[in-house]
């Protein structure tokens, strides 16, 4: 098999999940970049490539190429976009080190910027926003009591005078850290930089992106507070945001600058005469690109790739049985295709506002409200409210809806509760689980929360323990990544009563089924 | 003819003119010197020079002195080799890192105090300036550092106060209350949410919570709210008609705070337990006259040492620290008071007395109205006495009491006269002066009612007037018995028997009129039916 035949079948077997894999992306905000992402990639493969096709070459590229199969199959098998995108950056990175620009570097760089396509695991490119937000709104607070701006902050909510601020909506992140990130890598890559100091390129990024998170805020909760000017919507918010995520690139480049200073190679001249001096030549070493690569030009010359003939018929059947993938691939994704044509139009659910009546009479409502489109960010994108009361205890009933898995414990935690105890629990007839949690907040409220989660085709949803996180990630490519949540919550100024716990509990059980019946009902009509 | 530039020509020539005098400056060039990155000129060099020195020999390795030679050497080296020329395009980068670090080394190193300090400053400025929707931000804020703090949280609800929203002011006291028994705030909830007039009228779970709360004052509470609470509790008890108990309770209480040993006096006073009522009386005219050294302008002051010094029946004395009193202030009601000290005088010796002591009693009635002639309590005294003394044929009385009459205004002489005709039954003659006492828009009850009361008694009068000056007094001075008992029986005239009977039923707590009131609420109820109750109201009547 020729080896540009091999390539192409190579990089085209994971392409579908790829596909499949990036449209699930494109639901999460903080990954838009990625159509930058894929156009740099292009763009420097296409300007640095010599052109000069070769089969495999070098261990690395052969492990990469050997990982990337199972890996393929798995995603195949367990229908999982992410294995695949795995799978296609190994590839990827498989032809990066196997093939040479025109000065005889190789391509390896330009695979950091492919990894910046896969989601970090469990979750922790999530945890990191998060982590990145108490950061910067505890600092942001701090600046506003310096300017002698009256706020208050409660988890991620700042309570001014004119009404509270959500930084960002309380369950997101810092959006653009991982854009920044991505700017990084490509600073790192298209001006050559050491690879050893993309580290402190991404902790720089990291750096600007709570830095211009923290001017954000302050601008807008300032301008609120001082001229009336509300800065946290529309058009002006918008524009707010690209102008710092404009700001923080420029840092980002005046930190290549003092980067480039910073990690100058040092002169060897005038070492101690005679004997070279090791730690100048770990230095020049680790960050001297043009020592290195004329390394590296030399190292290409010698080990020019001889491969046998039985390692070509091997790396043909690799290629081959890779190809062959495609066919159960195209076959999945046209499944998946029909279930998201099936999903479409559901991304806002609309239950009856009579579901809480008719479920049970021991609840009596008093009012019911819709939200859509983040038209009450504490909520969600999607939101329906019952205020609701049970004997003389008020309980608001939530159901709200997210692109992607939510734990409301850590939603009440972000907007000031602490939690006292959570007991996660499975109804043994549905193998549904419910979460059961009481809190409690500086006003010396007590806060009550009964939470279940059901995914978008009315299947219900497990604990978020590790193997949860860890199926969700791997397996529910085919499925809708949106969750409706299902809440019962009760702020009490005295501690409730076992009994009431208890009776809460089971209305609550009562009331989500009739609420999943509904969602079955319309997800039959869909013919989902 | 003169050449006029178009629009676009003289924009066209600014432009140029801009660009020339920016010519000069180069402004590209510095832009792209400034972005380039300019190489050292040893490193351009050191391209083409192969490495001279040989690679360290095992003996170097483990030489610490090298090891030292080779850190200083390429510290130093390091310094020198930067390419410092490429500095200005960093420092933006450098700049904000700064403030960043900065930032976080201040928010980290601030201590609570400092903040704390920080808080209390912003929360004075803005409530000097009324601004209490920011000021309740602060307090929150405060209270997030510090939530133990029960001071700051009974701060914000008296904030919530300030910013009119009782509701909430009254569910953060109550909640202070009920996780920290913080004494302030109970008495806040006592003196703000409960009404302690209405202390008769209140359902269970309120004198519950009015319990619950005055003990809270009074087992946590500082001296001066306990003495507040127990003042408040003697007049919950005096509003609920448990005077013996008002007195025991204040009496325990007034051992302790004689602020509260004048209510506790008069209350004896009134159950005429009199010995008792002179021990406190006397415990509160030693306060009183002790504060009044330091505040003799204080009007309260000197009418409680007025009413203490009355109940030890020293009324001259009470009388001359009265006018004392006005003569320093000019404060009409403490002269009026003086006056109606000699009203208590009067009442007393008539208890005591009964008519042997007319002469004396039309004596005091005499100095009281020199006083008080404006005073409804003095001028209904004067009827009265004069009323006592009308078939006295004594000619010292007899002149006394003329001497008194001319000793009232020309309008409380009509109502004297009008009453007394009324007493007579000489109805037309009381309407008469009545109407002369009301003229000029007078609106007193009494004189109201009176004429009220004899325009239903004289023929083919305009009973709707009547109801109008009835409804009237009881407007002015409601829950009066008299003043109901008047206007139920015009309504009762009026045949609108059913509007009658509330106001008949509630003349039944006179005992003088109970009577005549029981007669009447017979009348209506077998006219509405109901002759149960008409039979049982006539028994009564009986």
């Amino acid at each position: 098999m020729r080896p540009g035949l091999f390539w192409l079948l190579a990089l085209l077997s994971p392409s579908v999940l790829l596909l499949v894999y990036l449209y699930q992306l494109h639901q999460l905000e903080q990954y838009h970049y990625y159509p930058a992402l894929l156009l740099a990639i292009g763009t420097l493969v296409w300007t640095r490539w010599d052109r000069r096709v070769s089969i495999p070459d070098g261990a690395l590229a052969l492990t990469a190429m050997i990982l990337a199969l199972p890996l393929l199959l798995a995603g195949l098998v367990l229908w999982s976009p992410w294995l695949g995108a795995i799978a296609a950056v190994l590839v990827f990175a498989a032809f990066c080190l196997s093939h040479r620009e025109r000065n005889g570097r190789t391509l390896l760089p330009i695979v950091f910027l492919a990894v910046m396509l896969i989601r970090l695991p469990l979750n922790l490119d999530r945890e990191l926003t998060v982590w990145l937000q108490t950061k910067t709104a505890g600092l942001t607070s701090y600046l506003l009591d310096f300017a002698e701006i009256p706020n208050r902050l409660t988890g991620h909510v700042f309570h001014l005078a004119s009404g509270e601020l959500f930084v960002e909506t309380a369950c997101s992140g810092v959006q653009s850290v991982f854009t920044l990130l991505f700017c990084a890598v490509l600073i790192v890559v298209w001006y050559r930089r050491s690879l050893w100091s993309l580290p402190i390129y991404a902790l720089a990024a990291i750096t600007w992106a709570a830095a211009m998170n923290i001017v954000r805020v302050f601008v807008i909760a300032y301008s609120r507070e001082q001229y009336g000017l509300d800065l946290s919507q529309g058009w002006r918010h918008s524009l707010l945001g690209y102008i710092c995520l404009a700001l923080a690139v420029l840092l980002l480049l005046s930190t290549d600058r003092l980067l480039r200073i910073l990690l100058y190679p040092v002169r060897e001249e005038s070492s101690t005469g005679k004997y070279q001096n090791p730690a100048v030549n770990t230095w020049n070493w680790l960050f001297d690109v043009a020592d290195s690569g004329s390394r590296q030009i030399k190292e290409s010359l010698r080990n020019t790739p001889r491969t046998s003939k039985s390692l070509r018929l091997a790396f043909s059947s690799l290629a081959i049985i890779m190809a062959v993938t495609l066919i159960p691939q195209v076959w999945g994704a046209v499944q998946a295709f029909r279930t998201t044509l099936a999903y479409a139009g559901t991304e806002f659910w609309q239950p009856s506002e009579d579901t809480v009546k008719q479920a049970t009479t021991d609840l009596v409502v008093a009012k019911y409200e819709s939200f859509a489109n983040k038209e009450n960010p504490a909520l969600g994108e999607h939101a329906h409210v019952w205020t609701c009361s049970l004997d003389k205890v008020g309980v608001t009933i939530v159901v709200s809806q997210y692109p992607d898995v939510h734990d409301l414990c850590e939603c009440y935690q972000y907007n000031g509760w602490v939690l006292k105890d959570r007991n996660d629990r499975t109804d043994s007839n549905t193998d549904w689980a419910f979460s059961s949690a009481e809190f409690s907040n500086s006003d010396a409220l007590r806060g009550y929360l009964i939470f279940s989660t059901l995914n978008s085709d009315g299947s219900p949803r497990r604990h978020n323990d590790l193997q949860t996180i860890l199926r969700n990630r791997f397996v529910d490519g085919r499925k809708s990544t949106q969750t409706i949540n299902i809440q019962f919550w009760v702020a009490s100024e005295t501690p409730l009563d076992r009994d009431i716990i208890e009776r809460l509990e089971q209305l609550h059980l009562t009331v989500r089924d009739a609420l999943r019946e509904q969602l079955l009902t319309a997800g039959k009509e869909r013919g989902i | 003819m003169i050449y006029r530039k178009t629009a676009a020509e003289r924009l066209q020539s600014f432009a140029s003119g801009i660009s020339s005098l920016l010519n000069p400056l180069n402004l590209w060039k510095t832009l792209e010197g400034l972005i380039e990155f300019r190489t050292p000129g040893w490193a351009l060099a050191r391209v083409k020079a192969a490495k001279p020195e040989a690679k360290p020999e095992l003996q170097h390795w483990i030489n610490p002195v090298y090891w030292l030679w080779w850190t200083g050497s390429f510290a130093l080296e390091w310094l020198r080799t930067r390419p410092y020329l490429n500095l200005p395009l960093a420092i933006p980068s450098v700049i904000v890192l700064a403030c960043v670090v900065g930032v976080i080394g201040m928010a980290r190193g601030q201590r609570k105090a400092s903040r704390t300090a920080q808080y209390q400053r912003m929360l004075t400025n803005l409530v000097d300036q009324s601004d209490y929707d920011r000021a309740q931000i602060v307090l929150s804020a405060m209270i997030d550092m510090d939530p133990e703090n029960v001071g700051l949280r009974y701060e914000r609800a008296l904030m919530c106060e300030r910013q009119a929203d009782m509701d909430r002011a009254a569910e953060q006291m109550q909640r202070l209350v009920a996780s920290n028994q913080f004494a302030p705030a109970a008495l806040w909830l006592i003196t703000n949410t409960i009404d302690l007039k209405n202390a008769g009228a209140w359902d269970l779970p309120t004198h519950y919570r009015f319990r619950a709360l005055t003990e809270v004052v009074l087992a946590e509470g500082k001296a001066s709210e306990r003495q507040k609470a127990e003042m408040l509790m003697g007049s919950y008890l005096l509003a609920i008609n448990a005077k013996k108990d008002a007195a025991k309770y204040l009496g325990d209480a007034a051992m302790r705070n004689p602020e509260l040993a004048l209510p506790v006096a008069i209350l004896h006073n009134e159950f005429g337990e009199k010995a008792q009522s002179k021990i406190f009386a006397e415990i509160a005219r030693a306060h009183f006259e002790q504060k009044l050294v330091a505040a003799p302008a204080d009007v309260t002051l000197r009418k409680d040492l007025g009413r203490a010094l009355a109940l030890l029946e020293k009324e001259d004395l009470a009388s001359q620290v009265l006018i004392e009193g006005h003569k320093l202030t000019q404060d009409d009601s403490l002269r009026v008071l003086a006056g109606e000290v000699y009203i208590y005088r009067v009442l007393r010796s008539r208890e005591e007395s009964g008519n042997a002591g007319l002469l004396s009693r039309l004596v005091d009635i005499r100095s009281a109205l020199e006083l008080a002639s404006d005073s409804q309590t003095v001028v209904d005294e004067v009827i009265n006495v004069l009323f006592e003394c009308k078939n006295s044929s004594s000619s010292d009385i007899v002149a006394m009491r003329n001497a008194l009459a001319k000793g009232l205004d020309p309008k409380a002489l009509h109502f004297v006269k009008g009453t007394l005709a009324l007493f007579d039954n000489r109805f037309d003659e009381a309407k008469r002066e009545l109407q002369l006492a009301t003229a000029d828009g007078v609106e007193m009850p009494g004189v109201l009612n009176n004429l009220a009361m004899a325009m239903l008694q004289t023929e083919n009068t305009d009973l709707a007037s009547a109801l109008n000056l009835a409804n009237v007094a009881n407007d002015l001075l409601p829950e009066h018995p008299y003043l109901r008992d008047t206007r139920g029986q015009i309504l009762m005239r009026m045949q609108r028997y059913r509007e009658a009977v509330p106001d008949l039923e509630f003349a039944l707590k006179a005992q003088e009129i109970a009577k005549q009131a029981h007669a009447q609420l017979a009348v209506a109820y077998r006219a509405l039916g109901n002759d149960d109750l008409a039979q049982t109201h006539e028994t009564l009547a009986k």
